[in-house]
C-alpha cells in the first residue's frame, strides 16, 4: 500500500481538477504520444493502439478517482500499489499532453530544470505550468513511497 | 511429382527464412523525453526488465545525457511486448533491426 500525507489547499484542487479534466478531454481516444509501431502489419498497429488507449484511459479514470476525491488533500491518501501506478502513468500522460498543447514555448532545458519564471508566462500557461509541476509533485511523492531509494532525484 | 516438388521446395524455404527470422536481433531502445521525471524513469526500468537500482540509473543517465539508451535485445516478439508496455508507461521507446 501507498500511504501519503497531502494537505493542499481546496482552491487550488480545484483548478487542478478543471484542468486535469481539460487535457483528459483532449485525450479523448488519443495518447499523449504518437507510439511507434511496427511497420509491417497493419492488424498489429490496430490492436497496438487500441490497446494503449485503453490502457491510458484505466489509468486516467484512477488519477481522476482520487483528485475527485472528498478528502484529497485533506491528510491521508492511501492507495493500492497498482492503482499508485496507474496514477503514476496517468499524470505522465497528462504533463506529456500538457507539453504538447500548452507548453510548446518551454524549451526542453527550461522543462527539465524547472527554469521556468512562472510570472513571466501569460495567465492561461501559468496555470498549466502549475498543473505540470502539481502533477511533478505528486508523481514524486507516490515514486518515493513505491520506492525509497527515488529519493535521490 | 509435381505436388511433391513444391512441397520439397517449399519446406526449406520456409525453415530458412524461419531461421532467419528468429536469428535477427531487435534492439529495444527508449529516447529521451524532455517530461518524464528521473524517478520516474528509473522505477519504469526496474518494474519492466526488473533492474537494481544501479542498472537502471545507469539507463536512465544514458537517455538523459545521450538522449537514448539501448535496455534490451532479443527475438522480435518479446521486444515488442516491451516497447508496447514502456509506451503504456508514457516512455517514448522503439525498437530497432540489428546491423
Amino acid at each position: 500500500m501507498v500511504n501519503l500525507s497531502l494537505f493542499l489547499d481546496s482552491h487550488l484542487i480545484v483548478a487542478m481538477l478543471e484542468l486535469v479534466k481539460a487535457a483528459t478531454e483532449s485525450l479523448n481516444g488519443h495518447l499523449a504520444v504518437e507510439p511507434q509501431m511496427p511497420e509491417d502489419d497493419e492488424d498489429l498497429q490496430m490492436a497496438w493502439q487500441a490497446d494503449l488507449i485503453e490502457a491510458l484511459h484505466y489509468d486516467i479514470d484512477y488519477l481522476l478517482l482520487v483528485l475527485r476525491d472528498h478528502d484529497f488533500g485533506k491528510g491521508e491518501l492511501i492507495m493500492e500499489e497498482g492503482v499508485a501506478e496507474s496514477v503514476v502513468r496517468a499524470c505522465s500522460a497528462i504533463r506529456l499532453k500538457l507539453r504538447e498543447s500548452a507548453l510548446l514555448k518551454l524549451t526542453d532545458d527550461q522543462l527539465e530544470n524547472a527554469e521556468v519564471d512562472i510570472l513571466s508566462l501569460p495567465t492561461d500557461m501559468q496555470q498549466c505550468y502549475a498543473c505540470y509541476l502539481f502533477l511533478a509533485s505528486l508523481q514524486s511523492l507516490i515514486l518515493i513511497e513505491l520506492d525509497p531509494s527515488c529519493e535521490e532525484f | 511429382m509435381k505436388i511433391t516438388a513444391q512441397a520439397e521446395k517449399t519446406t526449406p524455404v520456409t525453415a530458412s527464412e524461419t531461421k532467419i527470422a528468429l536469428d535477427i536481433l531487435w534492439h529495444v531502445i527508449v529516447l529521451n523525453d524532455p517530461v518524464n521525471l528521473m524517478s520516474y524513469v528509473v522505477t519504469v526500468f526496474k518494474r519492466v526488465f526488473g533492474h537494481n537500482h544501479e542498472t537502471a540509473r545507469k539507463h536512465m543517465l544514458e537517455v538523459h545525457e545521450n538522449g537514448r539508451s539501448l535496455l534490451w535485445s532479443g527475438q522480435r516478439e518479446k521486444a515488442e511486448a516491451y516497447v508496447h508496455t514502456l509506451q503504456k508507461w508514457q516512455l517514448t521507446a522503439t525498437m530497432e533491426q540489428d546491423g
